[in-house]
């Protein structure tokens, strides 16, 4: 991805500025498309957002003009030892399909099972074996804050299939 | 006196078993979190804050000061003993600290360390005391025109002074600012960005954006560094002596250099604990005798900007309590922290709850004594935190962050919100995109809309209120002059051929 950055000419910063332009003009139409409030105001709740979606356009445009000439000095991502290697964005994908599974099951489910899940997955991700170790402190983790929140702290936690 | 009579106020209140206790745990966690690597502050108040709801106000802020100040005080253990910065703030602190420990001195660094927290932490609490009466008198003459204007200039100079890349501190604070725009317009009822989502009519709540900018990303980027470079080990806390005589008088001067310097650095918006350590570690060395020791184990590197590192933090607190103006993440966090408890930090503040405001200073003269027996004689126990598998630490994060944001509404779409702003904060800080701005601009993206529209209906529509009254001009002034200059250098630089 680095190396085809390069040679377009238009690297992350230019995409995230295009990306941002056309969003916000997208939202600065949709926002002049608002009913004006029945109460009268001197300045209306319209204001504000368009004077930032403005700024942001502006922004963006900075961002790109300094990411076309290159004048800004290379940011860390470009650099070789500190390029994000295929195998790293893996691991890093992993860490977030893990949480977004979490937050599918943690109310059906409920909060120990899933926690404890979580943990033994993410963990891992980390390191590699140590099972039994990580599902001790899964299970031991996740019985426990379950019981100070709910029992000391009467923070209300899903039960999930645990509720009888 | 004045001052006397509010100061024992403040002791009378902090010295109740209740706010002790609060003081303690905020203490203690705020060790811990300094301590545990890749977990600042701003991650370990935002995890504990929806359970801090029901708590009385006083004590929750004492608790979260104790976090806030406390967490300084960690961070130099981890540097010290494994070369791994938890903030930016201890990045200093690795160059000398690390190399005494390799030599065998743990034991010194992390001496010199936490005495010169602690004298920076004692002595900058009497220099808010002083400063906070006459600074928040002031502010009780600020009109919504002068507080939109002061808050307009914190922004500016948090989104392109403080950042390394100026044009995307801009950007990131207007991010942070159209953030706060979204959910329902507080004068009119009118729904703004909420794309039908009843979920948004609130608003996008600075704790999700928070937690995910900050823990989530870091949790993330720590997968990638240890993928590549396998885990770290950590210097053993070895040798006889604490310190020594000779070692603690060198620090002494560093101790004092540190405390006025962090202090003075810290007050100003934007600039933050990071530039006082730096600041700080290039006085020790341009004064010291023996320039050639600094990096290779020099004592006074370490004094110098841990005290820095103290008196910034609670530099800080002064435009915080005095005017309600945060400016750094962590304080802003503070202010967010504050306003869910229905607590207006400002001028008002000195004048309706003193009580609440002098129980607070008083707290932190005692927050620090605890933390100076935490951290020196107990610092053994908080080592063996840097012993916990960081498989198990980083995964207990992410169970953390998802309760924290979870059990504030009890909604999973505020879970998926905080994981999209993890992916988001880990591309952020691989291309170098400032996140302190944004969540700046989230908490005070309301306030300063609010002010903008209270000054103008106060004026009857007359935007000219912004330019005639003297300190506004002055404070719009100094922001427009700060972002037409900052923006300049950064477009008008010419880079190296690659």
């Amino acid at each position: 991805m680095n190396a085809k950055k390069k040679k377009s000419g238009l690297g992350f910063d230019g995409y995230v500025a295009l990306a941002t332009i056309l969003g916000a003009v997208f939202l600065i139409v949709d926002q002049y498309r608002m009913p004006t409030p029945s109460i009268p105001q001197t300045l209306g709740p319209g204001f504000v957002p368009i004077a930032v979606l403005m700024g942001l356009v502006f922004a963006a445009l900075l961002v790109l003009i300094s990411s076309l000439r290159g004048e800004r000095k290379p940011d860390k991502a470009d650099e070789p030892e500190s390029q994000t290697s295929p195998a790293a964005y893996r691991k890093i994908g992993l860490v977030v399909l893990g949480l977004l599974v979490y937050a599918v099951i943690l109310i059906p489910v409920g909060f120990i099972i899933s926690t404890a899940l979580l943990i033994l997955w993410e963990a891992r991700i980390f390191q590699k074996g140590r099972w039994i170790r990580n599902l001790i402190v899964g299970i031991g983790f996740s019985v426990l804050v379950f019981y100070l929140f709910v029992h000391v702290l009467e923070v209300m936690l899903p039960e999930g299939i645990l509720s009888f | 006196m004045d001052l006397l009579s509010n100061l024992s106020l403040g002791f009378s209140q902090a010295l109740s078993l209740q706010n002790l206790a609060y003081c303690f745990i905020g203490a203690l966690y705020g060790t811990v979190i300094g301590v545990l690597p890749g977990i600042g502050p701003v991650v370990g108040i935002s995890i504990l804050l929806p359970i801090t709801f029901t708590l009385p106000p006083v004590s929750a802020v004492i608790m979260l000061a104790g976090i806030y100040y406390g967490s300084a005080y960690g961070g130099s253990t981890t540097s010290i003993l494994v070369n791994a910065p938890g903030e930016a703030s201890a990045v200093v602190t690795c160059l000398d600290g690390y190399e005494m420990a390799k030599q065998g001195r743990a034991k010194a660094a992390l001496a010199t360390a936490a005495i010169g927290s602690f004298f920076a932490g004692t002595v900058a609490t009497a220099a808010i005391m002083l400063l906070a009466l006459p600074i928040a008198r002031l502010g009780l003459r600020f009109t919504p025109a002068e507080y939109f204007a002061l808050l307009f200039l914190a922004l500016t100079l948090v989104g392109t002074l403080a950042t390394e890349s100026p044009v995307k501190g801009l950007y990131t604070t207007l991010i942070g600012l159209f953030l706060s725009t979204v959910g329902m317009d507080l004068q009119t009822g009118q729904v703004r960005f909420a794309f039908g989502s009843p979920w948004l009519l609130e608003g996008i709540d600075f704790i999700v954006v928070a937690i995910g900018l900050f823990a989530i990303s870091e949790v993330l980027v720590q997968a990638e560094l240890i993928h590549r470079f396998g885990l770290q080990k950590r210097e053993q806390i070895s040798g006889q002596y604490w310190i020594t005589r000779d070692e603690l008088k060198q620090s002494f001067i560093p101790y004092i250099r540190g405390t006025v310097l962090g202090f003075l650095v810290g007050i100003l918006p934007g600039a933050g604990s990071t530039p006082a350590t730096f600041f700080s570690y290039a006085v020790e060395k341009r004064s010291s005798k023996h320039p050639e020791k600094f990096g290779k184990g020099a004592i006074e590197g370490v004094a110098g900007p841990e005290a820095a590192n103290n008196a910034a933090n609670q530099g800080a607190l002064v435009p915080l309590l005095t005017l309600g103006i945060p400016g750094s993440a962590t304080t802003a966090i503070m202010l967010g922290a504050f306003m869910i408890y229905g607590i207006q930090p400002g001028p008002l503040l000195f004048e309706k709850n003193p009580d609440f405001v002098w129980a607070i200073i008083a707290s932190m003269y005692i927050g620090n004594v605890i933390l100076l027996i935490l951290n020196l004689p107990l610092v053994n126990i908080f080592a063996k935190l840097l012993d916990l598998p960081a498989a198990l630490l980083y995964s207990m994060v992410l169970a953390f962050c998802t309760l924290g944001v979870y059990s504030m509404r009890f909604a999973i779409f505020d879970v998926y919100l905080m994981i999209i702003f993890g992916i988001i904060g880990f591309f952020m800080k691989k291309h170098d995109y400032p996140a302190a701005p944004l969540l700046l601009a989230l908490v005070l993206g309301d306030m300063m809309e609010q002010g903008l529209r209270r000054a103008l209906t106060l004026s009857n529509g007359d935007w000219s209120v912004f330019v005639t009254r003297p300190i506004c001009l002055v404070l719009l002034g100094i922001a427009a002059v700060s972002l037409v200059y900052s923006m300049s250098k950064s477009l008008g630089k010419r880079g190296g051929p690659s």
